[in-house]
């Protein structure tokens, strides 16, 4: 149990309106787009980093566990609280763009499709570009280094991470402000993919890049799935900025027919890359109907859930290239055994597939997302973008993690629990 | 194995079809004005197995605006609205409700309408084609919409006699009211009907409408072409004669007249008639709600405000000279926040520019 004097100060930190406690809306807060649910003691939502590092303080003086949590979009359960304060971050939503640095500050509670609106206005966007741009905060994206589609040319936000504010378990604050697109890592980037288990993102300074002044995508047909190593060869081999694959069943729910296919995006006017698409069948989508692809194959994981029960199983693996295809198939025995349907979709540039269960019941669905595991642990698949969090048997070189966080968080009262700590 | 059992119970809402993926949360105006995720859809589709005397619980219901626009970005069709509706009505059968909510339900039962006072009733005589129904709103707080709806009518030539006897029992249906006072008035209206042989059930309120035209189905229907007064002057618009100003007006399209009944090109046809229209950034099915619906405005007055001062300032942004809705409810909310912008019902804007 938390002690009343604890949420009494804690009330005395962020004022009654943005406390919590005691009532059963908690449970809001208690789960995130993933399958599991835990218990928030109480929720805060704090509206700059001084109160934080005040909230932070207390906790570590009353050994209470905290989460950091964003948009609660995360599918791997990172801002699940067990037993723990949340500390709400979205009221921190400021952003700031230095143009002529194409740098944008943002607080870490600021929806990362209002950056790239602000952006959008001087010309600039980052290319990591997650499907839940409309939902997820920058602090939840930087501490899950999320990435999304573009992953092979740009990488996952990490490289757009300039500098980052932070807060540490004990209440420091600390500010590495770097306005600048190449900057000494050691420090900030402890924070990116920490999965808010190392401090309280606070802030970001994020690098932005202008705008190509022209884009295509192709959509190119597969006949089927073991062609897909040799296609995808061709393809990397121009270095295209984004490499998506839809299999079949996401085909049909795109109104795509019931071919599996890869779709790629090619910036600038590049007519190498439209010779090799071409030779592979290729075809181009303009202007509406490009829009339109992008914008449903953003949401395509939780259209799918039209279909029948859907859970956000955990269901984010890195694959070795050279398991690919064998990966797909081994997902269609794994539907085949358990009578769930899967949908499995991905950025093929970083080889990160997302099969999605649907299945008729939550448990039927728990069942096939255990197997998928299983069958990607087994083919040296990790984790992709989702985070690790609660899916801790990804996760390799604890020792070094262990160590951190002991340096970083004695009392372990950082969202606890996670990476199996 | 996933993670910990620990964390995997089951939970009520994978039964509604909700994958939590979070689409809905940021479109959700009572989200937009508080940044609290148990006032946003996917916050209380979470909530939603619970009946309990919680404070904070039981705003999350019913601070619901019903306004829908989280069902139009839903990529899996849950039936947001219709959850929430159902589950006030497991609240109010309980009698946990906010205390200004208790109220209005008091004032059904005691006057027949939610407003408590002794509206006037209104009887036809022999046949029309048209039976015109105001409601309440329209007949008891804004007087002028029934007024100029009337003028209107007469200056078409339509053959119309006004029925006014219940309300049509929508109020009390969003908030988790019961459905007897929907039904008495669907027997006295399907009397009418066949009394007065009218082919046509004419309308002002939009809520009037959606309850009038879906929820009376329930019942059996009322064997009548029941019409939004926008959808029948947009009908019958060679009958209008109208005084061109070329003024430009914005249009507020009402939650329940655009998303829940479809009805968006009406209402900006008979507007083209006479002046020039500047859409806002949120409008026909995307439209922002103005903050008063689903009975928040009876209890939740500071979310109304903030909600209304969203819609207000996209209005401001168009520059337009006037703001014009056709919803009796969202007008009265609107001018009460105008804060400088002329607000005004369609049936008085056109009244106004009728050929004398
Ligand atoms: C429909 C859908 C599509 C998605 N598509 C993608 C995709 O294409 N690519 C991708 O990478 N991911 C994707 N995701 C998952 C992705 O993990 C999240 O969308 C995003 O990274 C999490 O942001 P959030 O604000 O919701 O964070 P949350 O879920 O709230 O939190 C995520 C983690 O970050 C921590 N955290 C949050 N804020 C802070 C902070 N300020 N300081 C420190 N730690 C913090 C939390 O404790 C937690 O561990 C998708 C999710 C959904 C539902
Ligand atoms: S109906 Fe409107 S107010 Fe209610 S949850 Fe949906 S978006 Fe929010
Ligand atoms: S958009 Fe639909 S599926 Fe996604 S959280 Fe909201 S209600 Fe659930």
């Amino acid at each position: 149990m938390v002690p009343e004097k604890f949420i009494d100060r804690l009330e005395d930190v962020v004022g009654s309106d943005d406390l919590i406690y005691n009532s059963r809306v908690t449970e809001v807060y208690s789960t995130d787009a993933s399958p599991y649910s835990g218990r928030a003691v109480a929720v805060v939502r704090p509206e700059n980093p001084e109160e934080v590092s005040e909230i932070l303080k207390l906790a570590n003086h009353h050994s209470v566990p905290v989460v950091p949590r964003g948009a609660g979009s995360g599918t791997s359960g990172g801002a699940v609280p067990r037993n723990a304060v949340v500390i709400d971050m979205k009221k921190m939503d400021g952003i700031e763009v230095y143009q002529d640095d194409m740098i944008v500050f943002s607080e870490a509670g600021a929806i990362l499709h209002d950056i790239k609106r602000s952006l959008c206005k001087f010309d600039l966007f980052i290319p990591p570009e997650p499907g839940s741009l409309r939902i997820a905060t920058a602090g939840g994206f930087v501490a899950n280094n999320g990435s999304g589609k573009r992953g092979l040319k740009y990488g996952s936000v990490r490289n757009f991470v300039a500098g980052i504010n932070a807060v540490l378990p004990d209440g420091k604050i600390v500010r590495i402000t770097y306005r600048t697109h190449r900057s000494p890592g050691i420090n900030h980037q402890v924070f990116v993919g920490s999965e808010g288990a190392l401090g309280v993102i606070t802030g970001i300074y994020l690098r932005a890049i202008p705008i190509p002044e022209e884009k295509k995508t192709y959509l190119i047909p597969l006949k089927n799935t073991t062609e897909i190593e040799k296609s995808l060869k061709r393809i990397l081999k121009v270095l295209p900025d984004a490499v998506e694959y839809i299999d079949s069943k996401s085909s049909s729910a795109l109104g795509y027919g019931e071919e599996e296919f890869i779709a790629v995006e090619v910036f600038g006017d590049d007519r190498y890359a439209e010779r090799v698409i071409d030779s592979l069948g290729g075809i181009s989508i303009e202007s509406q109907e490009e829009k339109r692809f992008w914008e449903r194959r953003e949401t395509l994981g939780a259209e799918i859930a039209k279909k029948g029960s859907r859970v956000y199983a955990g269901e984010d693996f890195a694959v070795p290239f050279s398991r690919l295809s064998d990966f797909i198939e081994k997902i269609k025995d794994v539907e085949r055994e358990t009578g769930s349907e899967i949908f499995v979709y991905g950025h093929l540039d970083t080889c990160n597939l997302h099969p999605a269960i649907v299945s008729e019941s939550f448990e039927d669905s728990m069942r096939a997302a255990g197997r998928l595991a299983d069958t990607a642990l087994k083919m040296g698949a990790t984790v992709g973008e989702h985070g690790v969090a609660l899916r801790w048997e990804f996760l390799k070189g604890l020792d070094v993690y262990r160590r951190l966080k002991y340096c970083l968080d004695q009392k372990n009262i950082l969202n606890p629990g996670k990476f199996g700590l | 194995m996933l993670g910990s059992e620990e964390y995997t119970k089951s939970r009520e809402i994978w039964s509604l079809n909700c994958a939590k993926c979070g689409k809905c949360i940021q479109i959700c105006p009572t989200y937009k004005v508080t940044r609290w995720e148990h006032l946003s859809p996917r916050g209380r589709l979470i909530l939603s197995p619970y009946v309990e005397d919680d404070r904070e619980l039981v705003k999350s219901i019913f601070s619901c605006l019903t306004c829908g626009i989280c069902e139009q970005v839903c990529p899996s069709n849950v039936e947001i609205t219709e959850i929430i509706e159902k589950k006030r009505g497991e609240y109010a059968k309980q009698t946990i409700l906010p205390e200004r909510h208790v109220r209005l339900l008091n004032n059904m039962v005691e006057k027949g309408n939610p407003y408590g006072d002794d509206i006037e009733t209104m009887e036809i005589d022999g046949e029309v084609d048209v039976i015109y129904y105001p409601g309440c709103t329209s007949l008891a707080r804004e007087r002028e919409i029934f007024e100029s709806t009337v003028k209107i009518l007469k200056s078409m030539g339509v053959s119309f006699g006004i029925e006014f006897m219940y309300c049509c029992g929508s109020t009390s249906l969003r908030i988790g009211g019961d459905l007897s006072y929907a039904e008495r008035n669907y027997r006295r209206l399907r009397e009418v009907v066949e009394r007065t042989k009218a082919k046509t059930l004419l309308v002002n309120c939009p809520g009037c409408y959606r309850t009038v035209k879906k929820d009376y189905e329930k019942f059996g229907g009322l064997g009548v072409r029941i019409m939004h007064i926008t959808e029948f002057l947009s009908e019958n618009a060679e009958m209008l004669r109208l005084r061109k100003d070329g003024i430009r007006v914005s249009f507020h399209d009402s939650c329940h007249l655009a998303r829940h009944m479809g009805i968006v090109k009406e209402p900006r046809r008979v507007l083209s008639m006479v002046s020039e229209i500047v859409e806002p950034e949120q409008h026909g099915m995307e439209s922002f709600c103005c903050g008063g619906g689903g009975g928040v405005r009876v209890s939740y007055r500071e979310l109304t405000r903030e909600v209304r001062k969203v819609r207000i300032e996209q209005f401001r942004r168009t520059n337009a000279d006037v703001v014009v809705t056709s919803c009796p409810y969202c007008y009265r909310n609107l001018k009460n926040g105008a804060d400088g912008l002329i607000i005004k019902d369609l049936t008085s804007f056109i009244a106004e520019r009728l050929e004398e």
